[in-house]
Formats: structure tokens, sequence, C-alpha cells
């Protein structure tokens, strides 16, 4: 069960389309696997169609219409094949990657791998995908800004609370945490960092180093 | 799909500094997009045209974008309409909500193409794609699109027009708080909290049902 969804502001800036591209693919992650979540932001686009519905028209040029009926010309609406007979969001998991660069799983210690994903367009941030064996912890480390994890297949504790899988996790830069995988499987995530994480120890400045952080 | 009124009355409101628009109804709105499905229906895309078009240059024009832009972006929705008329569903979404989803998409691409990336976009699939067009169907969960868009029609009514404002604008991309801020005349704590608190009261207002 999903226990941890991201707050109202981080969904309205969803659905407003104001996050970043990072960002805004890793929540639609969580709205694959979070029926609740999913309801929400259907909410707040309907806000959203109520603000277009009482936007103050503007008048486009004279040949406007014209224009996009010409564009239309010859061409019939798609048909629906394509709708409602995609597999199951939930069981998606990181389908969403598909338009991005994503790399090799790459070890960067025992029990720890790493893929890379380029978003395009991204503004900033690095996104990767994380796995960590059962029993494992990532290095302890502080946030300068934010991170915005989702649980893809497994769990880890925190010391805060359990992550499991659809779960949505946002660190701030208050937030000094040892994410602490459990034993039954190994913990995948996807993560977003708008900062460098601020790893303490030899060890983990070296692994901060290897995935670039 | 035949109650399409063919010759309807029509209405005019002349908003201030504006110019006169179509009154059309959410009904006939979501009866034109089917008809457009349907039957390639020119008629009903000139009426949605008429409708949408000039609402979403002047949404777009209050998110900051150029007059150029929001008139070549409100062309596009049209044209998007057009062609993925099929994938609208009144059950998950009224029309004008659908629509909404299609310029918000449009415009997110367009500014993510503006800034620098090491990664080119894949051909045209939107990374965040119609959330709706593919969310999972649960009949005993499902709500009517035009029902939860009457509700939330509701509560923004609700809202005192000051949260209302600042919701309001919240959608309007390009403006920060700190815009909003200074065209309100009020600091940015009160601009952070007034929209915090449109967002509790409308959670209130629309009773935990939807959002
Ligand atoms: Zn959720």
């Amino acid at each position: 069960m999903i226990t941890h969804h991201p707050d109202d502001e981080s969904l309205l800036a969803f659905a407003s389309g104001q996050l970043d591209s990072g960002r805004g693919l890793l929540l639609s992650v969580h709205l694959d696997a979070c029926q609740q979540c999913h309801r929400r932001v259907q909410a707040l686009l309907s806000v959203g169609g109520e603000v277009l519905e009482r936007a103050q028209p503007m008048e486009l040029s004279d040949e406007a219409l014209q224009r996009v009926l010409q564009r239309i010309e010859g061409t019939a609406p798609e048909s629906k094949a394509r709708v409602g007979v995609t597999s199951a969001p939930a069981a998606r998991g990181l389908s969403r990657l598909d338009s991005c660069e994503v790399s090799a799983w790459r070890r960067v210690a025992p029990g720890m791998r790493y893929r890379s994903v380029l978003v395009p367009h991204a503004a900033d941030g690095k996104m990767f995908v994380l796995g960590i064996a059962p029993g494992r912890s990532l290095p302890k480390h502080s946030h300068r800004d934010l991170e915005w994890t989702q649980v893809i297949s497994g769990a880890f504790d925190d010391g805060r609370a359990r992550f499991e899988a659809g779960d949505f996790d946002a660190t701030d830069g208050l937030v000094r945490h040892q994410p602490v995988v459990t034993a039954e499987a190994e913990c995948i995530c996807l993560a977003h960092l708008s900062a460098p994480l601020v790893f303490e120890g030899w060890i983990a400045r070296t692994f901060g180093r290897w995935i670039g952080m | 799909m035949s109650l399409a009124p063919r010759a309807r009355r029509i209405s005019l409101v002349v908003p201030a500094g504006g110019y006169a628009v179509a009154v059309t109804t959410p009904e006939e709105l979501a009866t034109y997009i089917r008809q457009v499905a349907a039957g390639s229906d020119r008629a009903a895309f000139t009426q949605l045209f008429q409708h949408f078009a000039p609402r979403i240059k002047g949404f777009l024009q209050k998110s900051g974008a150029t007059r150029e832009l929001a008139e070549e972006l409100a062309q596009e929705t049209l044209v998007t309409l057009w062609r993925k008329a099929a994938q609208f569903d009144p059950n998950r979404a009224s029309a004008a909500t659908w629509v909404y989803t299609i310029a918000r998409n449009l415009w997110v691409d367009e500014h993510r193409r503006t800034q620098r990336s090491p990664v080119d976009a894949r051909g045209e699939t939107w990374l965040e794609d119609l959330p709706m067009a593919e969310a999972p169907r649960v009949p005993e969960q499902e709500v009517l699109g035009e029902q939860r868009q009457r509700a939330v029609r509701t509560a923004l009514a609700a809202l005192s027009p000051a949260q209302a404002e600042v919701l309001q604008r919240a959608y309007f991309a390009e403006q920060s708080q700190s815009q909003i801020a200074s065209d309100l005349r009020l600091s940015l704590g009160t601009v952070k909290s007034r929209a915090r608190l449109a967002l509790e009261h409308l959670k209130d207002l629309l009773d935990g049902t939807y959002l």
C-alpha cells in the first residue's frame, strides 16, 4: 500500500505545468502507480480547465481559422485503437523512461548499482535509477537542496519511515538520513536531485564522485 | 449522439476590453468533440475553434507567452484536438479540462524546447503525456468528468475573490509567486500562505471526493 505521497503544492505545480522535466517525469511515475494522487491531479487539472474557461478571450488573427482548417484538411482524427489497451499503468514501472537516455547498470560499491538517466530538456538536476541490495544502506548524507525519490520495487527505511514500492519521498536541506534497504529484496528507486548530495566520510565521497554528484 | 444542437441560438458575451465570444455549454462542447472524432465534422470543429482558441490565446498571454506564440499554440492546440479527438472521454474529463491539458502540454514542451539540454526529445512524445488519457479504468471509483467539473466550478465560486485570484494565477505558468506578490501589492509571504489556504479551502469544499 502506498502511504507516502507528494504534497499539494507539488501536485499543483505538476497540474499547472510548472515542474522541470526531470521532476515532472518522476511525478508521472508516481501517478502511474497511485490512484489517489492521480485522482487529485485530475481535480487540479479540472481547476485548470475552469481557469481556461474564465480566461479573457483574445481575438485571433483573421486567417487563423482558415489556416487551421487547411492543416486538418484531408486528415481524419486518429483512431481510438491506442487508448485503453496499454498495460495497467501500475505495471509500467520504468517505461516512462523510454524517451530518456538511460545508461547500463554500473556498479559503484558492493551491493550498489545505478543507471544514469538523461532527461530531454531537463533544466537542472540529476536523475538516476538506484539499485541497493537487501540489507545494504546508502551512505549517510544530507542535501543542499531537494531530492525526490520514487520507489519502484523493494523497500527501505531511513529512520523516519518505511518506504515501499509506489511510495514517493521528498527531502530538503534539513533532512540528514541514511536509507537502509530491508532484507527481502533489492530496492530499486528512481531519484531526482536538484542539488548535489553532501556525503560524509571517504567511501561516501567516493560514491558521490562515481555517480557524479 | 444526435442530440447535437444543429441550429443553435448563439448568445454573445462581450467582456470588458475583450471581444465577443459565443457562449457554448459544456455539454455542447463535449458533443462537438465526439462529432469530430466520429465523423471528421468540420462544422463542429469550427464551433470548438471559436470557443477555445481565443481563450487559449488569452490564457497563454497571461502566462507570459508573446502574442505571436500564444496565437501559434492556440492554433496548434486545436490541430491536436482534431487529431486526438477519439481520446476524449467525457467520463474522465470535461471538454474544457481536456483542452486545457493539451494546451498545457504544448506550452510545457515549448518552454522546455528553449532550454539548453544535453539530450534532444525523441519524437513528439510528451514526457508526461496526457495523464488522464491513459488512466486506469476503475468503474466503481469512476467519476464523470463533467460532474467533477461542476463540483470544481462550484467550489471555486465559493472561494473568496482573493483566494480565487491567487489560485487562478498559480496556473499562469510564467508568474512566479514574487511576480504575483508585486502585481497584487502583497508580501511574498502573504501570497504563499494565501495560495496554501486557497488550496486547503478548495479541498474542504470538494469534500475529499475529488481532491
Ligand atoms: Zn500518491
